[in-house]
């Protein structure tokens, strides 16, 4: 069961790990950490606000041995609902979702999507409390008014060296280019 | 259980929270085990405060530099093999994440601050708790860290220039439409004053 506050839905959850998933998910997401461009779709497809992929091969404060498998924990903070962001996932970024998801047991593969969810949906943490700030907003929303605030503050800093003529054309030029993020 | 030394206990200094590269935004993940006989009492705090924020302003509602807190339960575990499979654990584990600004000492006080009752609630029901001080409970949560292998965060903005965004966003639409028939001297004084 997922968690919402606003429009924003919080995902938790973990899976075991396949012998050797471990050490290829470190490696995996070591490399994903360092090449921006492995994880550039998450930014554009503009979907989510928060996630972490984390290995778990001992719990803190624990007997050694605890977990007894490795286990990827899985956090997501998104907008929307839970199956719009597993089909928008699987869609725009396959093979990343897939380098993640094969080292996991009991993985469906991710075609069809709905038996992915369903496996999903029998790993998650018991909610207990979610609150996220500005949660009304889309990371759309968010990335428009910060798009917004950038051009003002632009102007603002080039208009003391603009007669009055040249800063109104520079403002019409500003809304025009704000315009579609108003 | 094996009990763990925690950083105070030490004399250590204060640790420094996992930084997500490119933002000003810091992170925290801990799974800190449920006391004994505990559970019970857990989801009863828990209960109570999704039902306060539900109905109405709760002081969890707004954390000062604070991006997002989630709190879940693990009770089971997935074991290996083609159909999940679920083991209960036998010390229930609480899973308490933060995405905030600053260092975890004022991310406690930010919660010690809005929700004094509810912490104690909430986290007195896990091991070595140790009350409302900030730099403790800072300290608590980091003993009990996990270090995620990839964090990700589409914000890189501080939660205040967020929300002055959305304020100057507003401020312009509303210009737009009251500066519409201003001499362009009359629109830069009035641009200026406005939005400097």
């Amino acid at each position: 069961m997922t968690q919402t506050f606003g429009r924003r839905t919080a995902l938790t959850f973990t899976c075991a790990l396949r012998p050797g998933g471990a050490t290829f998910l470190k490696l995996f997401l070591l490399a994903a950490g360092r090449m921006r461009w492995v994880t550039e779709p998450l930014r554009r497809f503009a979907l989510i606000h928060f996630a972490r992929w984390t290995v778990i091969t001992q719990f803190p404060g624990q007997p050694p041995g605890n977990p007894p498998r490795p286990l990827l924990l899985f956090e997501s903070n998104f907008d929307d609902d839970l199956d719009d962001y597993i089909d928008t996932f699987a869609m725009l970024v396959p093979w990343r979702f897939r380098a993640v998801w094969f080292t996991a047991s009991g993985y469906p593969g991710l075609i069809p999507v709905d038996g992915f969810n369903a496996w999903v949906g029998t790993l998650e943490a018991t909610p207990g409390f979610y609150w996220s700030a500005y949660a009304e907003a889309s990371a759309p929303m968010v990335n428009a008014v910060l798009s917004v605030d950038d051009a003002i503050s632009a102007l603002n800093a080039r208009a003391a060296t603009l007669t009055d003529t040249e800063f109104a054309t520079a403002y019409r030029q500003m809304l025009i280019e704000v315009q579609p993020w108003l | 259980m094996a009990l763990i030394r925690l950083p105070w206990q030490n004399g250590q200094p204060e640790p420094v929270p996992r930084h997500i590269p490119g933002t000003p935004i810091h992170q925290i993940v801990s799974l800190i085990p449920v006391t004994n006989g505990r559970r019970n009492d857990l989801d009863r705090a828990l209960a109570d405060v999704r039902r306060a924020t539900a109905e109405g302003p709760s002081s969890l509602r707004d954390l000062p530099q604070v991006h997002m807190i989630r709190i879940e339960v693990i009770d089971t575990l997935p074991v290996g093999g083609r159909r999940p499979r679920q083991i209960a654990l036998d010390v229930p584990i609480v899973l308490f994440g933060a995405t905030f600004e600053g260092n975890t000492s004022r991310l406690a006080r930010s919660l010690i601050d809005a929700a004094p009752d509810p912490c104690d609630a909430i986290f007195g029901c896990c091991l070595n708790y140790p009350g409302k001080d900030r730099v403790k409970l800072g300290a608590w949560f980091r003993a009990y860290e996990i270090t995620p292998n990839l964090p990700f965060s589409a914000r890189t903005a501080s939660r205040q220039r967020i929300e002055q965004s959305f304020t100057r966003t507003d401020n312009l639409r509303r210009f737009m439409t009251s500066a519409s028939s201003l001499e362009p001297a009359q629109l830069k004084a009035a641009f200026l004053q406005g939005f400097s």
